[in-house]
């Protein structure tokens, strides 16, 4: 394989990745994946399997016991703190516990992961209420987060991941408390964000928003992949023709 | 660049606005150490300009029997360096004397129309090395002085001097105690209250390093923020010294005038100083006490 195209083209690459938890419960087991730029990825399985740990490896949250994580062309446990901060930028992340501010309002949530990358401030109310508006969220531009519902809490959490305009998104259970309107809703937006370039990985055990689906779907159970395929079809490269079907597939 | 400084700045405003309460603590705590610190140096600065007024009165006299001859006046010398080395030896004739005398009358010397112009002693003047501790030794010269042949009297600063001399140590002491008082509580105050909110934002850096955010952009915030709190505290602290200085010299200039020198306060360049190591005192205790916090 030839290392530059591999760079251009492979913007998530786990080789052999283990992660066992104290005292020995092995999170992830010898996994290996995949994922070209531009693709959605849904990564699946019961309630432990490891989904979560994954989406911990590629922020650096977490680091792996064995096996190489490589984000963007960089291994991530060979990378200087400076360098993962400045990759970390690049990446937009929703994790299951949110992590929001409670007595900071939506707005600010929001603007949080555009400010480290010094966005100017008028982007940033712009970008914020169109993605707000794209959630169903435009009149809770104000309000603090501790007044939402947890339903609304996880959609801030997902705006704040797409409206840096990441490389990579990487979404916990994005439609976890969400009814079917909402989920829609959801997944029209990273959909969008993914024709405008964004690599998507989600995580999730809801079945109805892969069903269906012409993405890579990967299935895990107890740390290990069971089901899909752990290399991009470089036939199915992203294409936004391609990706329109999927949109109303899903929808 | 422009970009950067904005959000540290922003960063920073808000984060003084959530947490003033304490900030206002601190600020007082830095007004008052500076307050005491810059007291106690400006009174020593101003003693330390009496005590140059004072020199005058360190010389040792020793009054003559008879005038030396040129022989005379080096064996003198040779005796009085042999005893300590001293910053000047001045001979002074009957005549000299005499004139010196008149021209402290002034206007009133028509006194000393019918009097001889030889009615007074001769005197070796002897001004001792201008340091603290030639008081120390002063009155061990003064009894070698006295043995020595041809001599009338000695006569040396008198005993306030001596304490006025002790004063001006135990001031410098002082100076310097309440110097690191003040840096004491810039580092260990500020630090304190900065390791507080950081406590109380553990989520939000949290969630910085989530996002990405670089070293600098996390803890610029906290070195302005203590920088802030230095320059409002030392400008503070300067302020309430100068109404204090104000406020006493009015009290005593009606009494004073005459007898003791003018009081004067920190020269601009001073001020300046105190304000601006505080400032940056504040602002690297803070920075560094980010340090830990944010397992950096
Ligand atoms: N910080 C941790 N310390 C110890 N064990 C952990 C930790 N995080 C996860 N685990 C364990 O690792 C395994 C995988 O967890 P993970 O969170 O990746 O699962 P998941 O697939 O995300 O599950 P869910 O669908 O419930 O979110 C679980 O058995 C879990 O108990
Ligand atoms: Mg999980």
């Amino acid at each position: 394989m030839n290392p530059a195209k591999n760079e251009s083209r492979i913007i998530v690459d786990l080789v052999k990745v283990s992660k066992t938890y104290h005292p020995d419960i092995h999170a992830v087991s010898d996994v290996s994946l995949s994922v070209n730029r531009g693709e959605i990825l849904f990564l699946t399985g019961r309630s432990g399997a490891g989904k979560t740990t994954i989406l911990h490896l590629l922020n650096r949250i977490e680091s792996p016991d064995k096996g190489v994580v490589e984000v963007a062309g960089q291994d991530l446990g060979k990378l200087s703190q400076g360098k993962m901060q400045k990759l970390r930028r690049s990446i937009g992340v929703a994790y299951q516990d949110f992590k929001l501010l409670s007595n900071r309002s939506v707005a600010q949530n929001i603007a949080i992961a555009m400010e480290v990358t010094y966005t100017r401030p008028a982007t940033i109310r712009a970008r914020t209420r169109d993605i707000l508006q794209r959630l169903g969220l435009e009149d809770k531009y104000h309000t603090p987060t501790s007044e939402l519902s947890r339903g609304e809490q996880q959609r801030v959490t997902i705006a704040r991941a797409v409206a840096g305009q990441p490389q990579l998104i990487l979404t916990d259970e994005p439609t976890g408390n969400l009814d079917h309107e909402t989920t829609v809703l959801v997944m029209d937006l990273l959909n969008h964000c993914n024709k405008k370039g964004a690599t998507i990985i989600i995580a999730t055990h809801d079945e109805s928003i892969y069903r269906q689906t012409d993405h890579r779907v990967i299935e895990l159970r107890a740390g290990r992949i069971v089901n899909g395929d752990p290399v991009p079809d470089d036939t199915r490269r992203h294409d936004p023709a391609t990706t329109e079907e999927t949109d109303n597939a899903d929808t | 660049m422009m970009n950067f400084i904005s959000a540290v700045f922003s960063h920073t405003f808000r984060n003084i606005i959530r947490t003033w309460s304490s900030q206002l603590l601190t600020v007082l705590t830095i007004i008052l150490s500076v307050l005491i610190f810059s007291f106690f140096y400006l009174l020593y600065t101003n003693v330390l300009h009496v005590s140059r007024l004072l020199d005058n009165n360190l010389r040792l006299i020793v009054y003559l029997n008879d005038e030396p001859g040129k022989a005379m006046q080096e064996e003198y010398r040779d005796k009085i360096l042999k005893f300590d080395s001293v910053e000047k030896i001045e001979f002074v004739s009957r005549k000299e004397a005499f004139k010196r005398f008149a021209k402290q009358l002034k206007e009133n010397r028509d006194v000393l129309k019918d009097m001889p112009t030889d009615f007074l002693p001769p005197s070796i003047e002897i001004y001792p090395l201008h340091s603290l501790d030639a008081m120390t030794r002063i009155k061990r010269f003064s009894d070698y002085l006295e043995t020595l042949p041809g001599v009338l009297k000695v006569q040396y600063g008198r005993e306030w001097v001596a304490r006025f001399y002790s004063f001006v140590k135990l001031l410098r002491i002082v100076v310097v105690l309440s110097g690191v008082l003040l840096l004491l509580t810039t580092t260990f105050v500020v630090g304190h209250t900065i390791r507080l909110t950081l406590l109380s934002r553990q989520r939000e850096l949290e969630l910085l390093r989530l996002v990405g955010a670089s070293n600098n952009y996390i803890r610029m915030p906290f070195f302005l923020e203590g920088a802030l709190q230095g320059l409002a505290g030392s400008a503070g602290g300067i302020a309430a010294l100068y109404l204090l200085f104000n406020w006493i010299s009015l009290r005593f200039a009606i009494s004073s005038t005459s007898f003791l020198p003018q009081f004067t306060f920190f020269s601009m360049p001073v001020i300046v100083a105190i304000i601006a190591v505080t400032t940056l005192l504040c602002g690297s205790g803070s920075f560094s006490s980010t340090k830990k916090s944010l397992r950096l």
